[in-house]
């Protein structure tokens, strides 16, 4: 897998190549900012941009605009965010056009290859990513009583997984249940929460993102 | 004065044929208090009313009166002879002169030349050179006393002379009789009042020289008659007039200052009845009245800051005790009643006082609301500094630490391996507490993305559920928005503390200057309610907004108006 790298503190920007190399990425770009990352994702056309949110020049959403750019000029490369904010609001601007091949990814969890690893491989496979700690902080939310209260220790299990991204297939794999079971869930999820299901499992992500938002 | 006065009149009285104004006592009389009162209304002009040039001038009419009183044949010593010579023309044309530069309107380049033209016509003409070329025994008179100043005999060039001064005269003399007549005219109504003694007494005396002129070009024998002297004494009656105006013009202010005293004191308790007031009694409806701090900035009567490029041209200061405390600009065109408004303002003085240190104490409340909002916006930009600081620095660096931990740990020993995975974790947890650390010091959602996003981010980690009613997007200044921001946040970690609390709803309500924010916070008691009012007041109160509580049978219900003007 071919990675390009943009971050704008060195330190880190070498200690993530290196990391990723040993984990055997290919990364064959790094860089500090925006038009640094632009240029470099259309030099080496690579599977996936690895992209820290705040970059120069204004340190605020440089990463978020330089996702959205990516998507619509590279379709073939997928993005995965990196941030330090634990804020909902980027992972669904993030997703709001392109939902398929990007993810959020909170910066502390960078230093376990695996899980980093995983993330990656993910959005290159098509996938969206959505940190954990962003959907059990959405979950977890204190609200006033409603068809959340409805669902089973199960279903709220695999909605949270729904909300990270992952597929019905993942799910069954992950929690050792059949797809039939995992499939029997969603639907009920869905009906109970009064949403529309949606096939496509990263459409779904942002209707239960947006769902948990509000 | 008086002693050049009395003896010119001796001299006068003992050859009274010689003499222009006669030598009658009651002839003696008007012209001496024509003097006398000249020289005074002068100095008064000048002096207590600031009317210099044409006190001045009045001033010098008076000598100029007593000189031509001097019987010149018979003039006694030669002093007093070459004076009496070369001086006899210049009473009537001072006098004018005096008129003209009397404040009616702006002085124009005609008035200067017409000013211009009569004193030359006097000093010169008239005056210095005849006198030089004047021999008193080649010109027959063998009893005159010595001319001082003769340089050239020349009686034909003399009497050439005399005959261009009696035409300069003439021309002078209807000059400027019209334009300080048309300077008077135009004058707003109080100016023409004011100066109407001055005015066109002395304009009359213009006249009367320009005819007595006329008469001396027209009769063949040079010399006094009885129309030259009736209008010599004429126009001593009318220096008369002009004096007597200037103590009509005293009179008039010491009884506006005594009315205005009593109108001041009954009625004008605001600045801008005041102001109305004093305009009323100079008819200027512009006039301006301002007030000064101690560093002498200008400052309206509700303390707001003045620029000065406001005043519309002429100026009273109001001084106390040294200082100035305030001004009245009005227009120039009323500068010729400056004497009546400062008497109005003097009567004004104890209200003008007054208002004054009102509009300070204003000015100074003004300054300290100023410096509360900045000290409030400066510790609100110190926050996001820090909370920026926080993730951009201390929260990088310990996430750079990890991986490097991670790269070092996988090519140890297992042990090794161990202790950095749980160094890592140690770092993971402190990430998490910066992270919290940051969020509660100022929400990165808050600034990046307004109310509306900085309200949706905290009712993802409130404590009790936080419902917002309507997202919104459109921004407000940050200091409107932290300030609709911390009450929310305080309101919902209040309610969390308590047991019985449920749900806390937000109705923003937004509009261009105004951001309207009303919280129902269910099962949240009164004096919760009140706790909150009053950690919120002083930045809403900043802010020159307002908050209230209201305690219904289920819930607190916390209103707060906060302007979002500039």
């Amino acid at each position: 897998v071919r990675v390009v790298i943009a971050e704008d503190m060195v330190l880190l920007r070498e200690g993530l190549t290196r990391l990723l190399a040993e984990a055997g990425f290919d990364v064959v770009g790094a860089t500090g900012d925006l038009p640094g990352l632009l240029e470099l994702v259309a030099e080496t056309d690579p599977d996936v941009a690895l992209v820290d949110i705040k970059m120069p020049p204004t340190h605020t959403e440089e990463g978020l605009q330089g996702a959205a750019i990516i998507r619509e000029r590279h379709p073939r490369t997928a993005v995965l965010l990196l941030s330090s904010y634990l804020e909902s609001r980027y992972a669904s601007m993030l997703l709001e056009n392109h939902p398929a091949s990007s993810g959020y990814l909170l910066k502390d969890r960078v230093h376990d290859s695996t899980v980093l690893g995983d993330a990656l491989r993910r959005v290159v496979a098509g996938e969206c990513v959505i940190d954990p700690a962003i959907v059990a902080q959405l979950l977890g939310r204190s609200r006033a009583r409603g068809p959340l209260d409805d669902l089973t220790e199960r279903e709220r299990e695999i909605l949270g997984l729904m909300a990270e991204g992952y597929s019905n297939q993942t799910i069954c794999r992950d929690l050792v249940i059949s797809p039939r079971t995992v499939e029997s869930h969603v639907r009920s999820v869905f009906m109970k929460l009064g949403l529309d299901e949606s096939p496509d499992t990263s459409r779904r992500v942002l209707a239960v993102l947006a769902y948990l938002q509000a | 004065m008086v002693a050049l006065s009395a003896e010119t009149s001796r001299l006068a009285a003992a050859n009274g044929e010689t003499a222009l104004g006669g030598g009658a006592l009651w002839q003696s009389i008007l012209q001496g208090a024509a003097a006398v009162a000249a020289v005074t209304a002068g100095i008064v002009l000048a002096l207590e009313r600031r009317v210099v040039a044409c006190g001045v001038l009045l001033a010098l009419t008076g000598p100029a009166i007593a000189l031509i009183q001097v019987p010149v044949p018979d003039a006694g010593t030669a002093v007093l002879f070459t004076a009496a010579l070369a001086g006899g023309s210049l009473a009537p044309a001072l006098a004018g002169a005096a008129a003209m530069t009397s404040p009616v309107a702006r002085f124009r380049r005609l008035d200067w030349l017409v000013v211009g033209v009569a004193l030359a016509t006097a000093v010169v003409v008239q005056g210095l050179l005849p006198a030089a070329l004047f021999d008193p025994p080649a010109a027959g008179c063998f009893g005159c006393a010595h001319n001082l100043v003769e340089v050239h005999d020349d009686l034909s060039l003399y009497t050439r002379l005399g005959h261009s001064g009696l035409i300069l005269t003439v021309v002078w003399g209807v000059g400027l009789a019209l334009r300080s007549g048309w300077r008077w005219v135009s004058a707003p109504r109080v100016v023409r009042l004011v100066n109407a003694p001055i005015v066109l007494a002395g304009a009359a005396i213009a006249v009367v020289a320009a005819i007595a002129a006329i008469h001396s070009l027209s009769t063949s024998t040079p010399g006094i008659d009885s129309t030259l002297r009736f209008c010599w004494l004429l126009q001593c009656g009318l220096v008369l007039v002009m004096a007597f105006g200037v103590v009509v013009d005293g009179q008039r202010a010491r009884g506006l200052t005594r009315r205005m005293t009593d109108d001041v004191l009954a009625k004008a308790s605001d600045a801008e009845t005041l102001r109305v007031t004093i305009a009323a009694s100079i008819g200027d409806p512009s006039l301006t009245l301002v007030f000064l701090r101690d560093d002498g900035a200008l400052i309206a009567a509700d303390g707001s800051n003045i620029a000065e490029t406001n005043s519309v041209g002429a100026v009273v200061r109001v001084n106390r005790t040294d200082s100035e405390i305030a001004e009245i600009w009005y227009d120039t065109r009323f500068v010729g009643a400056s004497y009546q408004l400062v008497a109005v303002v003097r009567a004004a003085g104890l209200a003008i006082e007054h208002l004054a240190a009102n509009a300070r104490l204003l000015a100074e409340l003004d300054d300290l609301a100023a410096s509360r909002l900045r000290i409030i916006a400066a510790g609100d930009a110190e926050r996001r500094r820090l909370e920026r600081d926080l993730h951009d620095g201390a929260q990088q660096r310990l996430i750079a630490l990890q991986i490097m931990l991670q790269i070092v740990g996988s090519h140890g020993s297992p042990e090794l391996t161990d202790k950095y995975e749980a160094a890592r974790r140690e770092i993971s947890t402190a990430l998490e507490e910066l992270r919290d650390l940051a969020h509660g010091i100022h929400p990165a959602a808050l600034t990046d993305g307004g109310l509306g996003e900085g309200l949706r981010s905290l009712s993802e980690t409130s404590p009790v559920p936080l419902i917002v009613d309507g997202s919104r997007t459109s921004r407000h200044p940050i200091d409107a928005e932290a300030a609709a921001y911390r009450l929310v946040a305080d309101t919902v970690s209040s309610a969390g503390k308590l047991t019985t609390a449920s749900v806390v709803t937000v109705t923003l309500g937004e509009s261009e200057d105004m951001l309207r924010l009303r919280l129902r916070a269910e099962g949240v008691d009164a004096s919760t309610g009140d706790d909150i009012m009053s950690r919120a007041l002083d930045r809403i109160v900043a802010l020159d907004g307002s908050i209230t509580v209201e305690e219904t049978d289920e819930a607190t219900i916390i209103e707060a108006v906060i302007p979002c003007g500039s």
